[in-house]
């Protein structure tokens, strides 16, 4: 093996000492470009802008996808990825979706992500949110377009979609195609996470936090505005997009989230469109009396639906494909797809989530799991009140309780005591995952340079996710009154 | 189209690949096309004064020649016809450049006298390039005057000299002589030549390097403070002019840089415009080393002609002011570069005068005047003469200049240094760190050029591969990283390119 990597260095050293001047030269300015390329394209992808569930998570996350291998795509403004949640659709249904979309997403956006959709997967469904119909593009709104533009590869689609996007400033076109132009000066504020890429989107696009709106939505001015006109653009967009659907075989389906601002005349429009073409419309404002959508618990605010809402329209959604398209039950397959994946994603981050929210010691220490993850218990000042407690916990691992209440810390990994009891007189302990670095002393839990030193009376708790590689919760139990958590935030 | 427009990533490009495939007997014609389309990309308006003033200057190149065959009988008529060619060259000149300042002038001292003000007859325009193409033409017509070179009579190689695109904004100046010769022989030029391109392209980038990264960027806090300057104190408005000494500096010697590669890539040859000026010793140093083609131009058709130093030592003092005078004038029409030229007329008088006394004095203390230590200060001394010159040089008027200079002196504010104001103005603590990181290496390769005359091409061009790919790399990244450029920024055009 030795011998024949040795014949292949100097067969080649020996061609290139036979190779003409100019030859060298050629060879050398393709290697010197090759390389000043391969730099250029590194900044480049270090420097973009991580827009998270606007734009970067679910544009990069449907590249990442498999090909072939969805059958309903979603493609549309947030209004469309705070609404249709695909792991319901597939924990439920059986659905391989996913919601293809970014933040105020322009109607001729929403073709170029169809067209670039087409190129590597052929969905039975393509379901399109309509909210941004009435709107004609507007390329001053670098934002709207940044977020779904951004992260989308290179290709020959792309330069079509922005030429034609931009026909008429072809030069601001250029700064979307290499995005560096904008991105540049965040070489002044890059962390840690610009520098971890980030492909997979366990969400499959969908964004449904579990927040509630601070007040209940007033759709009042739903039936202020009787009528509505589409732009004629926009009508041109809408017909390519029928083509192209056609074309791939794929039946169109729009939809409309409820939101505050839509009015009766642009739903009459959209119910006039779909009749011509002969398309199904699914209005989510004539159903939510029906889905039983509180307009008080179900939204994160005027126009996007929580993780509440979302579950009700995606119940609906999935009983509707499954009653009108062929689909595939994906459940009843053998093998693991990545919506299985998805779905053990999200039962572990919704677990990790819980924890962050527990206010009281004796439910956070019930619920905490030792499994793959790493806790960290640091005891401090006077402990008066919890003494009983924190005997059971050193017991637990094997430690002098007597001692822990003098103060110091632990830290348990996978459910074993892997420290022993750092003492307010002994030195520092370490333990490190990757760049992640915990450090105890007899006083304090310091993660990555930071202290948590939550509470001075009482305990203080690190927890750490070892899978994920990823901090969970630090709180801090007083004493005099365990039942209620102290948070950094707080 | 700037050099740092996007245009001009396309133009180049272009021109390269198409003059490096035609045949060596179309490469003047190509030249000369892409020129004028270059000048035109502009305004045709600009293409039509360049055009108007190489035809006469052309045609007086001829007139004159043909006299000067004639012999003495005909010396009155070939001194009315240089004197005549060169005022209407001026002629030219002062209505695009200097009718504004002319009438507003004009009008000032109407109104002193109680009568009403005059407009301009046509809306002013100011042609690229015209205050660098009219002193080439003056200077040819000079030289044929003379008798020193004969009149060019190819009217397209004449105008490829008066409007080649890599010198046409900014300069260099270059003599009819040396240029013209260039183009005839461009015909026959083994263009093939790999160290000369990859010299050429190690220059474009250099420049870009600093007009992007060190002048650009330092732009932005010195164009804050001189905009503002009633809202600064002592501190930040020193510091607003000595960043912009530096910003200029980078600005200019990165405009020559691009332009010496461009016309390197095509085979010519640039003449040095800036040599080392910010290591010089004293003023009169500095002046042959900072715009040189400009300032032998002064020297050979101004300050020679008013009588030099031939003409005793008053007279020598007179010539240089009047010389330092129109050098100010020829920079901008305005009050303010009469003041930075008479300034740095003063200051030539007074180093020459004064320097028999500062001989003396260090001779009486025997100061060790090769000691790192004294040259460092004459360095310094020589910046800081420049430094307050240049006050009137940014400042908009003359009132905005002596506003500056006093709040300088009046408004102490020693603790923004220390309390972050000066990252609110425009330019983050890590934009200077990355600007000064910048300027610290300009200066290294300003230093190397100092001390060995070998610009940065020649340089680099003796390192290793790994160093200089790594060197390249470097800065071509640092450009696209670190260069003032891109949607959150106003294109800047290259400061001389308005003179």
């Amino acid at each position: 093996m030795r011998s024949q990597a040795f014949c292949l260095i100097s067969g080649t050293a020996m061609k290139w000492f036979k190779l003409g001047n100019a030859g060298k030269i050629f060879c050398k300015i393709v290697l010197f470009t090759a390389i000043l390329t391969a730099a250029f394209l590194y900044i480049q992808q270090t420097l973009k802008l991580d827009m998270g569930h606007r734009g970067t998570d679910n544009v990069n996350g449907f590249y990442a996808e498999k090909e072939d291998s969805i059958e309903v795509l979603f493609v549309g403004a947030s209004t469309m990825f705070c609404t249709v949640d695909p792991l319901v659709l597939y924990e439920d249904y059986g659905i391989a979706s996913y919601d293809f979309g970014s933040s105020g997403q322009p109607f001729e956006l929403s073709y170029l992500f169809m067209q670039e959709a087409f190129q590597r997967q052929r969905p039975k469904v393509m379901a399109l949110e309509v909210l941004s119909i009435f709107e004609e593009l507007d390329t001053s709104k670098a934002d709207n377009l940044n977020y779904g533009i951004t992260d989308m590869p290179f290709s020959g689609t792309k330069l079509k979609g922005l030429s034609d996007m931009f026909r008429r400033d072809r030069g601001k076109g250029l700064s979307y195609l290499i995005p560096i132009a904008q991105y540049k000066d965040r070489w002044q504020e890059l962390t840690r996470e610009d520098f971890e890429e980030k492909t997979v989107n366990y969400a499959k696009g969908a964004y449904t936090p579990d927040l509630v709106s601070d007040a209940p939505l007033d759709f009042s001015s739903y039936y202020e505005e009787e009528s509505a006109v589409i732009p004629e653009r926009n009508l041109e967009i809408f017909r390519r997009m029928l083509q192209l659907c056609k074309e791939n075989g794929t039946e169109l389906l729009l939809f409309k989230s409820p939101n505050v601002g839509w009015n009766i005349g642009q739903t009459k429009a959209v119910e006039a469109l779909a009749e011509e073409y002969g398309l199904p419309f699914i209005d989510y404002y004539a159903l939510m009396e029906e889905l039983q959508i509180d307009t008080a618990q179900d939204f994160r605010d005027n126009s996007h639906l929580n993780r509440y809402g979302s579950q009700k329209a995606s119940d609906y959604m999935g009983e509707y494909l499954t009653s009108h398209y062929e689909l595939t039950d994906w459940r009843r397959m053998d093998a693991d797809n990545s919506w299985d994946i998805a779905l053990r994603e999200r039962e572990h981050d919704r677990k990790n989530e819980q924890m962050s929210r527990i206010g009281g010691l004796p439910e956070y220490m019930s619920r905490l799991p030792y499994d793959g993850h790493t806790a960290a218990f640091c005891v401090s000042g006077d402990v008066t009140g919890m003494e009983d407690f924190l005997r059971e916990l050193a017991k637990a691992f094997g430690l002098d309780g007597e001692k822990l209440l003098e103060g110091g810390s632990f830290a348990v990994v996978d459910g074993q005591c892997v420290s022993g009891l750092i003492g307010p007189s002994d030195g520092e302990w370490f333990w490190e995952q990757g760049f992640d670095t915990l450090r105890l002393t007899g006083y304090s839990i310091s993660y990555n340079r930071e202290m948590y030193q939550l509470v001075d009376d009482g305990l203080t708790i690190f927890l750490y996710d070892n899978e994920w590689g990823q901090f969970v919760d630090a709180v801090g139990f007083d004493a005099y009154d365990p039942a209620h958590g102290v948070r950094q935030a707080e | 189209m700037s050099f740092t427009s996007y245009q001009f990533f396309v133009f180049l490009p272009v021109v390269l690949v198409c003059y490096f495939l035609i045949p060596g007997r179309w490469r003047r014609g190509w030249l000369l096309l892409v020129s004028l389309l270059f000048v035109l990309h502009f305004d045709d308006k600009y293409l039509l004064i360049l055009l108007v003033s190489t035809l006469l200057s052309y045609a007086a190149g001829l007139f004159l020649e043909r006299l000067h065959r004639r012999g003495a009988p005909k010396e009155k008529a070939r001194r009315i016809g240089m004197f005549v060619s060169v005022l209407a060259l001026l002629g030219i000149l002062t209505a695009c450049k200097y009718l504004g300042f002319l009438i507003e002038n004009g009008n000032r001292i109407l109104r002193i006298f109680g009568a009403g003000g005059v407009k301009a007859p046509v809306s002013l325009i100011l042609p690229i390039g015209i205050s660098y193409y009219i002193l080439q033409m003056i200077s040819y017509l000079a030289d044929v005057y003379r008798g020193k070179i004969s009149a060019e009579r190819n009217l397209l190689d004449f105008t490829l000299y008066t409007s080649f695109f890599p010198k046409l904004m900014s300069g260099p100046i270059e003599r009819a002589d040396a240029f013209l010769l260039q183009i005839r022989a461009c015909r026959s030029w083994k263009l093939w030549n790999w160290e000369r391109i990859s010299g050429g392209l190690t220059l474009m980038v250099w420049g870009y390097f600093q007009k992007l990264v060190i002048a650009d960027r330092l732009a932005i806090f010195s164009d804050e403070v001189f905009g503002h300057y009633r809202q600064y104190g002592s501190v930040e408005l020193a510091l607003g002019v000595t960043v912009f000494f530096f910003q200029l500096y980078a600005d200019c010697n990165g405009y020559m840089s691009i332009a010496q590669g461009a016309a390197g890539i095509l085979g010519f040859t640039l003449q040095d415009n800036y040599n080392a000026p910010y290591f010089a010793h004293s003023l009169r140093e500095y002046w042959s080393r900072w715009h040189v083609s400009l300032s032998t131009w002064l020297r050979d058709y101004v300050y020679i002609p008013l009588g030099g130093n031939r003409k005793g030592e008053l007279r020598k003092d007179i010539n240089l002011l009047l010389t330092f005078l129109i050098s100010g004038l020829w920079h901008g029409a305005s009050w303010n570069f009469v003041v930075w030229g008479a300034l740095h007329g003063l200051y030539q008088v007074a180093e020459r005068r004064l320097e028999p006394i500062v001989d003396a004095v260090n001779r009486r203390l025997h100061t060790r005047t090769q000691s790192f230590a004294y040259r460092g200060m004459r360095i310094v001394k020589t910046w800081l003469l420049n430094i307050i010159a240049f006050v009137f040089f940014k400042s908009a008027t003359l009132k905005d200049a002596a506003g500056y200079l006093r709040r300088i002196l009046c408004k102490w504010d020693p603790w923004v240094l220390f309390d972050g104001s000066l990252y609110t103005m425009g330019v983050s603590e890590k934009c200077w760190k990355a600007a000064l990181a910048g300027l610290i290496l300009f200066f290294v390769m300003d230093g190397i050029k100092y001390r060995t005359g070998e610009r940065i091409d020649g340089w680099l061009g003796r390192q290793c591969i790994w160093f200089r790919w790594g060197f390249l790399l470097m800065l071509i990244l640092s450009c696209i990283v670190l260069g003032a450029y891109g949607p959150a920024y106003d294109v800047r055009n290259f400061a001389y390119f308005g003179f």
